[in-house]
């Protein structure tokens, strides 16, 4: 049993009683995640194929199976994510602790990653300092330019860095430097979505599953009929690639709900509303669903406020705002998936990536985690007096229930507490 | 003063366009040496070279349409490289094409074809250039990611490899080389020439016999060639196909053109002040890279990008109002400014 079983009572989001509702609150984390682990064996197996575009990058045969039960289930629709065993099983580093630590981000310019780099700069520098585990890091932006961000982690290897963690700017492109990153004995990390390079311990999410989970929802709560319009990230980022994909399966076992466009809302409320704007302009049919990626929930909101349009249901992903507006609006959604708060996201890869320094031995290229279930009495507990509906801050669970030790140890050879090498 | 004695002095009067950007590599490159001394390694310079190479190349490649004038800034350079990166990786496998010199060959067709087709569109309709390579950017853009909604694909190994290189005496050198040694034998033309004076003066090259839709037409064939190199090197440094990354280039290219010392007026552009612009800007990253910024450094490089482009024009201006004999007499640099 996960240790985030036995703490549900405490938990911020309430797990359990999720688990525990009536069938008409949504899919329990535990059921759902039971048929992922049907999924997941069947990929194990290679029944589930990988797109041929991958292939090379995930040719290795998936070691999904050789986890623990509980762990296996976290790996459903996860196809463009190296699934073999992790390059990294006896790594060693070239010297150290204390290891300086290279932070390659690829944007810097929403609430997400600033929320990331708090956690980074504000608790988990200082803590990993104090123990003489870190001495520095070292941190990049690339601004979505890619070759700058290959440059930027190439120069993070050169100038000494032990280990490098990224927020990639693209699936395969910095395939290159995490080549060379890996053959100059760096340890390389790839948070908040895949990359698909062999040579990169994977720490994230798994964004297609809570786009499934929040998918059903969603078909629910229309009904099961009707037109569903799709908010998309940032199309060729891989999270947000993998949050629609989760949308249209969950939404695609409802027959009678057609999906009748899909605009790309790039995580900014602004351009989303822009974008969800001019798709109402010109489909006058009407709406009964929004599948949206936070950020963009409040964009989408306010879009359909201006031109007078029903508010229908969407997908909140964890920013306050959204989920301020559900607690004054109880009726417009019945439940919804948390898939990443942005500092819990930067802590598991820091703790992956401090356990592989210290020679842990993980057992598989990349580590998942699913997504938790929000639902509106647990709004209360999770927004702060005075959130409105503009707070973009982002709802975090307790770290050590988001992603329980047990389950991290699950993920390593010869795990023991980072903190106590 | 004889003739004798005045020739170098006259010389050194028309590269003045050089100046600006050779003060800033020298600038850049003492920064280097100072905080970022890795650079001077082998791994350093490997990155260098890689990570430059496909800008140094499109650079040269859009330094011929600027020659051509007038106006002729090709907006489109970024989504023809993403082109034809997405032709290498997806597109050449499929009919069996994975050697180099293939590879090459197809790419540097590819973008002939799309080069003559912007060529013949800007000589024969007289549209400006600037309207038809952002119509083709604004195509390509969307192409491309029809085409591939999400990266994907692995180049051939022998290019994939060139993204993790360690050493520059490996093809990532020797190409870019190989590629400026053409460059320099093409600008040595009489072709060139006419080339020149079309985008100097398009009525005075008419009436001098220049062939006017030809010869632009054969300015964009020289570009499509090199932006054909440039993507070469680009799929090399990302090793996959990728539906976006290659857009940046526009700006970038263009930023080392103007750095470079080029006038977008038309008729003057030195190969040699595109590569060192390139270069810069290449600099300006990798110095900015080696200060903690933080999640701010992006936007330092931005704003130290558009800080050295605003002087570089400034300075280019300056200097370019001068004939060679007026900047001679007024003592170069020393001189007085107009």
């Amino acid at each position: 049993m996960l240790k985030e079983d036995t703490d549900l009572q405490k938990h911020a989001m309430k797990r359990k009683e999720v688990e525990a509702a009536p069938p008409e609150r949504g899919p329990s984390r535990r059921k759902v995640l039971g048929m992922a682990a049907l999924a997941t064996g069947a990929s194990a197996l290679g029944m589930l194929g990988t797109p041929k575009v991958f292939a090379a990058a995930t040719s290795e045969e998936s070691v999904v199976g050789t986890l623990p039960a509980d762990v296996q289930k976290y790996y459903e629709l996860a196809t463009t994510t190296p699934l073999g065993p992790s390059i990294y099983h006896d790594f060693k580093p070239k010297k150290g602790p204390p290891w300086k630590i290279g932070y390659a981000s690829s944007f810097g310019g929403n609430t997400w990653r600033i929320g990331a780099r708090t956690r980074l700069q504000e608790v988990l520098l200082p803590k990993y300092k104090a123990a003489g585990l870190v001495s520095d890091v070292v941190t990049t932006e690339s601004n979505l330019v890619i070759p700058r961000q290959i440059q930027q982690i190439r120069q993070l290897v050169d100038q000494g860095c032990d280990a490098i963690m990224t927020i990639g700017a693209a699936h395969t492109a910095l395939n290159g430097a995490i080549q060379y990153a890996h053959e100059h004995g760096v340890l390389f990390v790839a948070i908040q979505g895949g990359v698909s390079s062999p040579y990169a311990l994977q720490v994230s999410g798994n964004y297609a599953l809570c786009g499934k989970l929040q998918g059903q929802a969603l078909g629910k709560k229309m009904g099961g009929k009707g037109n569903a319009l799709i908010v998309q990230g940032i199309p060729q980022a891989q999270a947000s690639n993998d949050f629609q994909k989760g949308h249209e399966a969950g939404l695609k076992e409802y027959p009678d709900i057609k999906i009748v466009g899909a605009v790309a809302g790039t995580w900014v409320d602004s351009v989303a509303k822009t974008k969800v704007l001019e798709f109402l302009a010109t489909h006058p049919e009407p709406l009964a669903g929004i599948a949206t990626q936070s950020p963009g929930d409040i964009g989408t909101l306010q879009a359909l406020q201006q031109t007078g349009r029903t508010i229908v249901p969407l997908t909140p992903g964890g920013e306050m705002g959204p989920l301020a507006y559900w607690r004054d609006h109880q009726d417009w959604i019945d439940l919804t998936y948390q898939g990443w708060p942005p500092g819990n996201e930067m802590e598991e890869g820091w703790e992956a990536m401090l356990r592989t320094l210290e020679g842990q031995g993980p057992k598989i290229a990349s580590l998942l985690i699913g997504p938790g279930p929000i639902a509106y009495k647990d709004l209360a507990a999770l927004l702060p007096k005075g959130t409105t509906y503009a707070s973009n801050e982002w709802v975090e669970p307790p770290y050590a229930e988001w992603f329980p030790a047990a389950t991290m140890d699950a993920y390593f050879e010869r795990s023991a507490d980072p903190l106590k090498k | 003063m004889s003739g004798t004695e005045r020739a170098p002095t006259y010389f050194l009067a028309r590269q003045r366009s050089l100046v600006t950007p050779l003060i800033l590599l020298g600038v850049l490159l003492v920064i280097s040496a100072w905080h970022g001394p890795h650079l001077f390694t082998s791994d350093g310079l490997a990155g260098a070279v890689i990570g430059a190479a496909p800008l140094v190349l499109a650079t040269l490649g859009i330094t011929v349409i600027a020659v051509a004038g007038p106006a002729g800034v090709d907006l489109s350079v970024g989504p023809v490289m993403t082109f034809i990166n997405i032709v290498i990786v997806l597109g050449l496998p499929l009919v069996g094409v994975s050697s180099p010199v293939l590879v090459f060959v197809a790419a540097i067709i590819v973008g002939v074809l799309l080069h003559v087709a912007m060529g013949t569109l800007i000589a024969c309709l007289r549209v400006s250039t600037v309207v038809v390579t952002l119509a083709v950017y604004l195509v390509l853009d969307g192409l491309n990611t029809v085409i591939l909604p999400e990266p994907g694909g692995t180049a051939p190994d022998w290019l994939a490899s060139w993204g993790a290189a360690s050493s520059i005496l490996s093809p990532i050198l020797y190409v870019p080389v190989a590629a400026f040694v053409l460059w320099t034998l093409i600008t040595a033309s009489t072709f060139f020439r006419n080339i020149r004076l079309m985008g100097a003066n398009d009525r005075t090259a008419f009436v001098s016999g220049v062939a006017l839709i030809p010869t632009r037409i054969g300015a964009h064939v020289i570009a499509g060639v090199f932006v054909g190199i440039a993507s070469v090197m680009y799929s090399g440094l990302i090793g996959s196909a990728d539906p976006t990354a290659g857009a940046s280039y526009t700006l970038s290219a263009v930023t080392a053109l103007v750095i470079g010392g080029a006038s977008l007026a038309g008729g003057r552009a030195k190969g040699l002040g595109s590569v060192i612009g390139a270069i810069d800007i290449w600099l300006i990253s990798y110095v900015l890279s080696t200060f903690n910024f933080g999640l701010n450094a992006s936007y330092w490089v931005e704003f130290a990008t558009g800080a050295v482009l605003v002087a570089a024009l400034f300075a280019g201006g300056i200097l370019s109002g001068l004939s060679p004999r007026e900047w001679r007499h007024r003592g170069g640099l020393a001189g007085p400014t107009p």
